[in-house]
């Protein structure tokens, strides 16, 4: 059977070449070098790469990442949607300013942000010296890993929902609304179910970003082992210590974990979707 | 359940989509908004249905002020030009979704709303479809789907903006007809936005002509056809040849031809400039020589044959004056046996009698320096009819 057995007869030019540059492409920027990290891992074997990926101090930065990044992750989910709906639906002056500002985590020196974060959020820091008394420290806490993963993860949530709810026809909330509903009904049965897909997108992406975060993350975090220390700093440690072989069994632990996380997210996204296609 | 509109006027920053609008709808009744794209039909349907709210006047539903009201107090059912169903919800849940939105007090229980869905969804005809997910549906179904949907809320008042407006020609004649029959069946007081003469004349009891934000004229389709208000009419609803002409001794008369005014017109100043409308289907087409009466009559040469069926179209080149306004061919319409009787060739000549016109004196203005304007005065629509 021909290798292209699967093509489908198109009006398109270049299929082929097409298809041959995406792969070609991808293979050089994601495939080959995530493929190294498993290869300097496998140096390892079985035995000592669980070791590694199972001491207590790994197991509890990978906690750390995972769990800061989830967090993270569901707060935006929530407040990115409600800043992209205020974007979108209410004009008020001054908007476009603030819609330049949300890409700002995008553009800033991740370090930058972990400074002037740490700055707000230390014990001693302009919020910080407030929350103290109040008994809440944010800074060198877990708490401040979370705050930092929401200041880099925000662009994401508001920059896939915005798109779609701009495009949302105001006729099915006119219509929710004629028929009876009242506005939270509207949202949570009309508008909410179109927005679903992109929310998770959103989700999805600021998740992963939460989990790759090095930069904003070390400033704030006061890194103590087995309380505020994220995984990627640990693999810093490990390459600072010529430790390659352990540095990427944690790399490839992370990615294990963040593959499966994303899957079910996707699968999560089919589902719904699928659900009423055609 | 009356529907009351006063003065109503409506402004988007400089554009006046309502000027103006003075409405009154029976209880009952089955109404046609009609006009060109832009002339504020579906702004005065939003403002009455209360998705839309006036800068001047009011709506009264039911003799009630209900200017201000929220769209749930004025117990409306709206359907969208683009039925607006859930995408994620099945046929059964969007008709569901105005029951199970009422607040707990007043929601009945599972079991009624199952029943009441059922029977709407037996009335549009579609029961079958009940697991559907509305990207399953075809236009014409998602269009009775969006009108069960508006009528499980039992509303007094029906409003369908552009109701078939993206359906094709065969399932949109047959759901104007459905749409009479439900109706008659139903008599709640219906108000239906179109741009298509053919939907308002074939469905509405009663027309009303928008044009610019003003209503232009209301009636029932004959009036609206037969005795055009104003020369928007004339020319938006059917087909028509626009003449210059003039009045003299109490006759109408434009290049060769002459029409008897009738006995009720009032009189005209004489030689009053007029500009006269005339249907296709108002001018007789006869040989010249058939009669005595036919000599006398302008002639013309067949350009051109169009057969449409039932009628006959003919574009005649007038060779005797006969004033046309804007274009050189004159349009006539005979009906199938009336052109077969005849059987003209094209390039034969012909002698054209016009059998009515509409005609309004035509007011000069010389606004423009030289230039003479002339204007047709909206106030005096009038008719001419052959003996």
């Amino acid at each position: 059977m021909s290798v292209l057995a699967w093509r489908r007869p198109s009006l398109m030019p270049g299929f082929g070449l097409s298809v041959g540059y995406t792969v070609v492409y991808l293979s050089l920027i994601v495939l080959i070098p995530l493929s190294a990290v498993f290869i300097e891992t496998s140096e390892l074997g079985w035995g000592r790469f669980w070791d590694t990926v199972s001491a207590p101090r790994v197991v509890a930065a990978l906690q750390t990442s995972f769990g800061a990044s989830l967090i993270a992750a569901t707060i935006n989910a929530v407040f990115g949607l409600l800043v992209a709906w205020v974007l979108v639906r209410n004009p008020f002056p001054g908007r476009k300013l603030i819609d330049g500002l949300v890409d700002l985590p995008f553009a800033l020196p991740t370090a930058v942000a972990g400074i002037a974060l740490t700055a707000i959020y230390a014990p001693t820091g302009w919020i910080g010296q407030w929350l103290q008394p109040l008994g809440l420290q944010i800074g060198y806490q877990p708490a401040g890993i979370v705050v930092a993963l929401i200041f880099i993860g925000l662009p994401f949530v508001v920059r896939t929902v915005q798109p779609i709810l701009e495009d949302l026809d105001p006729e099915f909330e006119e219509a929710a609304v004629s028929l009876g509903a009242n506005r939270w009904t509207t949202f949570r049965r009309v508008v909410l179910p179109e927005l679903w897909p992109a929310l998770l997108t959103g989700y999805a992406l600021a998740f992963a970003r939460g989990v790759g975060e090095y930069g904003s993350v070390i400033f704030i975090a006061g890194n103590m082992p087995m309380v505020s220390e994220i995984a990627p700093l640990l693999i810093v440690t490990k390459l600072e210590q010529f430790e390659y072989a352990e540095a990427t069994a944690i790399a490839a632990a992370m990615l294990v974990l963040s593959f499966v996380i994303l899957l079910c997210i996707n699968g999560l996204q089919w589902w719904r979707t699928n659900r009423h296609a055609a | 359940m009356s529907i009351t509109a006063r003065a109503i006027t409506k402004r988007f920053g400089a554009f006046t989509a309502l000027d103006d609008i003075n409405l009154d709808v029976e209880s009952g009744d089955l109404i046609a908004l009609l006009g060109p794209s832009g002339c504020g039909k579906t702004t005065l349907l939003r403002v009455i249905a209360g998705m839309e709210f006036p800068d001047e006047g009011a709506v009264l539903l039911d003799g009630e002020d209900m200017t201000h009201a929220h769209i749930q107090r004025r117990e409306v059912g709206f359907v969208f030009q683009h039925y607006a169903l859930f995408r994620h919800m099945t046929v059964f849940e969007n008709v569901a979704f105005g029951l199970r939105s009422r607040p707990r007090r007043e929601r009945p229980s599972e079991q009624a709303i199952r029943h009441k869905v059922h029977e709407l969804l037996e009335l549009v005809q579609l029961g079958w479809l009940a697991d559907r997910f509305p990207a399953q549906l075809s236009g014409g179904q998602r269009q009775r789907i969006a009108l069960a949907r508006a009528l499980a809320i039992e509303p007094r008042y029906l409003l369908l903006d552009e109701p078939f407006g993206a359906l094709d020609a065969s399932v949109r004649k047959e759901l104007r007809r459905w749409l009479r029959h439900l109706h008659d069946e139903l008599h709640v007081t219906s108000l239906f936005v179109t741009h298509d003469q053919e939907e308002a004349m074939e469905v509405a009891s009663r027309i009303v002509v928008m044009n610019k934000g003003r209503i232009e004229q209301v009636g029932t389709p004959e009036e609206i056809y037969d005795h055009p208000a104003t020369p928007f009419v004339s020319t938006f609803i059917g087909n028509v040849n626009v003449l210059k002409g003039h009045i003299s001794n109490g006759r109408l008369l434009s290049g060769d031809w002459q029409l008897p005014l009738g006995e009720d017109t009032p009189s005209v100043a004489k030689g009053a400039s007029i500009t006269g409308y005339v249907r296709p289907h108002d001018i007789a087409l006869l040989r010249p020589q058939a009669t005595p009466e036919a000599a006398g009559l302008p002639r013309g040469r067949v350009h051109h044959i169009q057969p449409m069926g039932g009628t006959y179209q003919f574009e005649i080149a007038p060779l005797d004056p006969v004033e046309l306004l804007d274009k050189s061919i004159l349009e006539v319409e005979l009906s199938r046996r009336d052109a077969a009787h005849l059987n003209l060739a094209v390039g034969e000549t012909v002698a054209m009698q016009a059998l009515t016109i509409h005609w309004y004196e035509t007011a000069v203005s010389q606004a423009d320096g030289d230039r003479q304007q002339e204007e047709v005065s909206a106030e005096t629509p009038r008719r001419a009819v052959a003996t």
